[in-house]
């Protein structure tokens, strides 16, 4: 539902990257009131129905027949011949030409014809429309334009274009900056399937979060070649800040921010600042991210471990052991619970911050956590490779747990739902960057591929085992993330009006990973020689073929930047409802107005004597009246005025009010 | 078993029937009652400062009332003013409570604040003063409050001196933070006290304390459990096998958080403590069942009486009020009634409870916390058929208010004896002020570091053995501005690397030399050198 948001962002902010009109087709008048509240309250009932339950009323023919909702039986003719590839041919040669004529890029206008469209919640048989970069029609017997590019796809699955919501190109560190940039990375991106990113904007301590995040604009806008959106990490908090924050998320398309847990003296916030940068997150609709490890602690053990001779890459792994990570995922739990602010766990690496995320989750909290590629597909053994080399490539924070069953674990953890979506932490540095730290670990820049990877590992391991199924598959993909950061249905849905981002997929490929021919700029893969079912056929990016029979059509700085509104509803429905319960209220009650120890006679005197205690206290229990409120009045007391609605009641010196006694 | 039990000199000398016996000795007849060892409290705070005030019961008040509700001994808090010496308000506790402890008592130390010489001075008071435990605070921001690395650096202390590390958990940031909105939001009374502290920011500190004691392997000991969170914690980290033992303490036993919101002031205020008593009212029939299956092991009182006019400090400002409630004398029959019976537990896991556990825990078993040949004559003679009914004006405490208030308990001590004399009997305490002595406590109790000292055996961690890594690496200094905005560094080391892969030597050591390198064979701590060419690479990047 991200839709509204973005239609009203589309409108203040002029962005030149035209936000498309996909939705003033189905909706013209639905689309008015939302952009009467800024894009900040998007939910409009029917939209969702509107663009994909519909759609046999858009489409022309058969309509009132297909009642869309099972995956209808195909018609014979489709069902693919055995071990059939996916067709693409282009009209008539004289269409082609008047194709060609005026508008150059070929693919503008393009139709996919017989494949299986899954989405998150249901599969079905149709074909697919595309014109201008945004899906137009789904449907039978579709009538077209003529001269359109039609790729048969016989009965392979076409699924959104995956989402990769974490990822740091071109990060500058210390001096260095990550191998993939945004061109290498966003090429790897859709070589994998990966149709979309949301990079991470690291703005130096002390600098400001709006340079740094036009920064990255700037870079990213040249190179991309898919779209992408941006999470901004704040690395310091002071008011200024919250500043930048508002201004960043009213209007400059952001709505998510990531806080450190971990890097003491660098990054790391204290829960004091915790609170608040979740108080105000939480006022402004945006969505609060953590990299959750116990900073302090670790740079304890980093400590030790130097001292007892460990300067090796095992050294990463012993220094942040998994309890750490699942501490700073408990704290962090509970203060966004405290502050009712929505938490999105980055980097789950580890099965007890898995678990703890998907126990908050049972209890209720709104919490989402985010297992990587890596934590997906491998695990820690390989710190303790003899090839330093090799064990620094897995060098990432958290560390890949030690234990070899987490992977399948976590896996498991995303097919029921407990994880939602998947990130790739895609933060390549070549060895010889990495070697800065051979003879101390700390130094090790962290970070491991998996931009390319992503989709393959997880249909390997949790759909090819049968943990998952296919739409399922698309939830942890894309659309989940879709609705998290308020691109949905934009993006993670195939339905009308949605932006054409789409794969072909082929479960049935397998594919050896292997860094000699992989599109990362780095030597080394964490994920060298798996062996991976399912991959890619073809890839479309905005309307456009970017990856067809294994070869890559990339044009640098063709990506837009998406802009998220705050407020998703996916996230904040459940936020506001309690945000209306969660109101305290005092308890009403008569002033009190006993003895008063009164604290400026004996600050000091008393505390090793003990001679204040028999005197006034003890002796003679008082008058009691049980089963009465503390309002009466009784035994030897004197009344005075009223005040404040209550009565006061004073005690003679020495004597006791009855206020003390038990009601 | 039956018995009969012979003592003298405060000793227990001789268990079983017909025993021999000198003449013109006092006997006291059972009559088939239980004979169990007094309790222990290990959690008390008497006497002790708070703003300038000091809680209403003091050493003499409070032991007695301990007595008289069964406790032989307890085991006090000193709480030293910040900036002072450990070592010296340990002296002025052992003084004040030296010439007016009626039982015998022990002390544990708070570590108020953290400071360089803190480390000299743990030692001295294990070594010297016989004291092995030490609680840190996790809470009271900027007074009381330890961060994660001290915590760190204090339980690696003790661990190292094998004292047992207590800690008060609680989130102290968060709840800075939401006492600050609560006052803001005008809420002042003493439910403000406990909407600031849920039950979720305790769970989170125990919850942080076990993870940090886990890393540096050290004993913990949460004190004051108050909320099934905390519980469930505790309970979920001993089946992980971490060395971690849970107090729950009279108050969340026997009673529940409902009162905060009572209309009278005084009464809500008397339940100030924290943690606070959970809200949730059927928690202290959750935290009696932990007791009972031994998830949680030991309880105390957490006895720290304030009279309703020292609460009134806080009449406008619940931040104010001074935290503690009662519970020292109750302790006992409230464990009896809400554990033995109800029948979650039988009357040998009721002394677990009650002393044996805690006499385990803090070394001086068995010489509290049994009955056997040779322990100290700390008996009580329990009637399980008694009925008392708590209240205010029978309890033995200085304060105008019980938060047990009412509540009917089956089971009290008919006789009391500690140190073979008689202190209670037929309702009436017979006591001497400063007949209770010190028991010092020696380091690494059995109980505990057993486990501890096995697993800081196996715990040693080994480097991996590797060659040196001595393929290319990035200058830092050469580009160390220069690469941050401009992409253009990247391109060109990159590009190279894409097109044409290394040559690979599968499975092979990061040891071997191969390909186009030049070898100096300089040997460097038992590696081989490998220089690579410059732009070229060397077999060590590749995979093994």
């Amino acid at each position: 539902m991200a839709s509204g948001g973005g239609g009203g962002r589309r409108g203040r902010e002029r962005e030149e990257d035209e936000l498309p009109v996909y939705l003033a087709r189905p909706g013209t008048t639905a689309q008015v009131p939302r952009q009467k509240y800024g894009g900040m309250f998007c939910s409009v009932e029917g939209a969702f129905e509107s663009k994909t339950l519909d759609f046999g009323a858009l489409s022309v023919g058969q309509r009132g027949a297909r009642g869309n909702r099972p995956p209808p039986p195909p018609e014979p003719p489709r069902e693919p011949p055995a071990a059939a590839g996916v067709e693409i041919r282009s009209g008539s040669d004289k269409e082609r030409l008047q194709n060609l004529g005026p508008q150059p890029d070929k693919s503008d206008r393009l139709l996919i014809k017989g494949g299986r469209i899954v989405n998150d919640d249901q599969s079905f048989y149709a074909d697919l429309y595309m014109e201008d970069g945004l899906i137009k029609q789904i449907g039978d017997n579709l009538i077209v334009p003529g001269g359109v590019k039609t790729i048969e796809a016989n009965g392979k699955m076409v699924i959104p274009g995956g989402i990769d919501v974490h990822t740091h190109l071109q990060m500058p560190y210390k001096g260095m900056t990550t191998v993939d940039d945004f061109f290498q990375g966003t090429k790897a991106a859709l070589a994998g399937g990966t149709t979309m990113i949301i990079d991470h904007v690291i703005p130096e301590p002390e600098a400001s979060l709006m340079e740094a995040y036009e920064k990255w604009r700037e870079w990213a806008d040249g190179k991309t070649c898919c779209d992408y959106s941006l999470h901004v990490d704040i690395t310091h908090w002071n008011d200024s800040v919250k500043q930048e924050l508002q201004t960043l998320i009213k209007e400059k398309g952001v709505n998510s921010f990531m806080v450190y847990m971990a890097y003491k003296d660098l990054y790391q916030m204290s829960n004091t600042e915790l609170y608040e940068i979740f108080s105000c997150l939480g006022d402004l609709g945006a969505i609060a991210q953590v990299h959750a490890e116990n900073g302090d602690i670790i740079e304890q053990e980093q400590t030790r471990m130097l001292e007892i001779g460990i300067t090796g890459p095992e050294g990463h792994v012993l220094s942040r052991p998994e309890e750490l990570e699942a501490e700073a995922v408990f704290r962090a739990i509970t203060i966004a619970s405290q502050t009712n602010c929505p938490l999105y766990v980055t980097k789950v690496m580890s099965k007890s911050a898995a678990d703890l995320i998907s126990q908050a989750r049972k209890k209720g909290n709104v919490v989402f956590g985010e297992p990587i590629t890596a934590s997906l597909g491998t695990d820690g053994t390989h710190y303790w490779s003899k090839n330093w080399a090799k064990a620094a490539a897995f060098v990432t924070s958290p560390p890949l747990s030690p234990d070899p069953t987490t992977p399948d674990y976590i896996n498991s953890l995303l097919a029921s739902g407990d994880l939602q979506l998947s990130g790739s932490a895609h933060c390549t540095f070549s060895t010889a960057q990495k070697a800065i730290g051979k003879d101390n670990f700390t130094a090790i820049p962290e970070g491991t591929n998996g931009i390319e990877e992503r989709m393959s590992v997880i249909w390997d391991k949790a759909v090819a085992t049968g943990k998952m199924d296919e739409n399922q598959f698309v939830a942890v993909t894309s659309t989940n993330a879709a609705k998290i950061f308020n691109l949905y249905p934009r993006k993670g849905r195939i339905a009308v009006g949605s932006d054409s981002d789409l794969v072909i997929w082929d479960p049935d490929a397998v594919k050896i990973v292997s860094a000699k021919s992989h599109q990362s700029a780095a030597e080394y893969n964490i994920f060298e020689g798996m062996e991976l079912r399912g991959a890619p056929l073809v890839v479309i990016c905005q309307g456009k073929i970017m990856l067809e029979d294994g070869n890559l059509h990339v044009t640098q700085g063709t990506g837009r930047f998406i802009p998220c509104s705050p407020f998703p509803d996916y996230v904040y429905k459940r936020i506001k409802a309690r945000r209306k319960m969660a109101e305290m209220h005092a308890v009403p009650r008569g002033m009190y107005d006993g003895p008063v120890f009164d604290l400026t006679v004996t600050p000091k005197g008393g505390t090793p004597a003990g001679s204040t205690r028999g005197s006034p206290t003890r002796q003679t229990p008082p008058v009691r009246n049980l089963h009465q409120s503390g309002f009466s009045l009784s035994g030897t007391q004197a009344d005075e005025g009223v005040r404040s609605a209550s009565k006061r009641i004073v005690a003679p010196p020495g004597g006791r009010s009855n206020i003390t006694s038990l009601s | 078993f039956y018995a009969d039990i012979y003592v003298e000199d405060s000793l227990i000398k001789q268990i079983g029937e017909n025993l021999i016996v000198p003449g013109g000795i006092k006997t006291v007849d059972a009559y088939g009652q239980l004979v169990m060892p007094g309790g222990i409290d290990v959690h008390t705070r008497l006497q002790m400062p708070v703003m300038g005030m000091t809680s209403a019961d003091d050493f003499y008040q409070g032991t007695k009332a301990a007595l008289a509700g069964g406790t032989t001994m307890i085991i006090d808090h000193v709480f030293p003013d910040s900036g002072i010496n450990l070592l010296a308000a340990y002296d002025q506790w052992r003084e004040c409570a030296d010439s007016k402890a009626c039982c015998d008592y022990s002390l544990h130390i708070d570590i108020t604040r953290w400071h360089e010489s803190i480390k000299e001075e743990l030692e001295a008071l294990v070594k010297d003063k016989g004291v092995n435990s030490f609680l840190v605070f996790m809470a009271y921001k900027d007074k009381l409050q330890c961060t994660d690395t001290q915590m760190y650096e204090i339980f690696s202390i003790i661990r190292d001196l094998g004292a047992i590390a207590q800690v008060h958990a609680e989130n102290g940031d968060i709840i800075d933070e939401e006492q600050k909105r609560l006052l803001e939001l005008g809420i002042t009374g003493p439910e403000g006290h406990v909407l600031s502290r849920p039950e979720e920011v305790e769970a989170e500190a125990v919850y942080r304390a076990i993870t940090i004691a886990k890393q540096v392997n050290c004993p913990l000991y949460v004190t004051k459990v108050m909320s099934k969170g905390a519980a469930d914690v505790i309970a979920e980290a001993k089946r992980k096998g971490i060395v971690v033992y849970g107090e729950p303490i009279t108050a969340s036993l026997g009673t529940d958080g409902s009162h905060y919101w009572s209309k009278n002031w005084a009464k809500a205020a008397a339940f100030v403590t924290s943690p606070p008593i959970s809200p949730d009212p059927t928690t202290p029939d959750y935290l009696t069942s932990l007791l009972s299956c031994g998830e949680l092991q030991v309880a105390g009182s957490a006895h720290c009486t304030f009279t309703t006019a020292q609460k009134a400090v806080g009449k406008d400002n619940f931040t104010l009020i001074p935290e503690g409630t009662n519970g020292i004398e109750e302790r006992m029959s409230i464990i009896w009634e809400k554990c033995v019976a109800s029948g979650k537990m039988d009357e040998n896991d009721f002394v677990a409870v009650t002393s044996t556990n805690a006499a385990k825990i803090f070394n001086f078993y068995p010489r509290k916390g049994r009955i056997t040949v040779g322990s100290d004559a700390d008996l009580v003679i329990w009637n399980p058929k008694a009925t008392k009914i708590i209240s205010a004006k029978t309890h033995n405490l200085n304060v105008e208010y019980n938060i047990f208030e009412g509540i009917e308990c089956h089971g009290a001590p008919t006789v009391v004896i500690s140190q073979g004399k008689i202190v209670l009997e037929d309702g009436n305490l017979f006591v001497t002020q400063g007949s209770g002595r010190f028991v010092p406590r020696k380091t690494f109790p059995d109980f505990v570091y057993k486990r501890i000292k096995a697993r800081n055996r196996l715990a040693e961690i080994h480097g991996v053995p590797r060659g040196l890594y001595d393929g290319p690496v990035h200058d830092v200094i050469v580009t160390a501005k220069a690469v941050a905005p401009t992409p253009t560094s990247r391109i060109a080391p990159c590009s190279g690397k894409i097109p044409t892969p290394p040559v690979r030597n599968l499975h092979q050591s990061g040891f071997s030399l191969s390909g186009s390198q030049a070898d100096d064979h300089i040997a460097r701590r038992t590696a081989q050198k490998i220089i690579a060419p410059p732009g070229g690479r060397s077999n060590i990047t590749s995979l093994s």
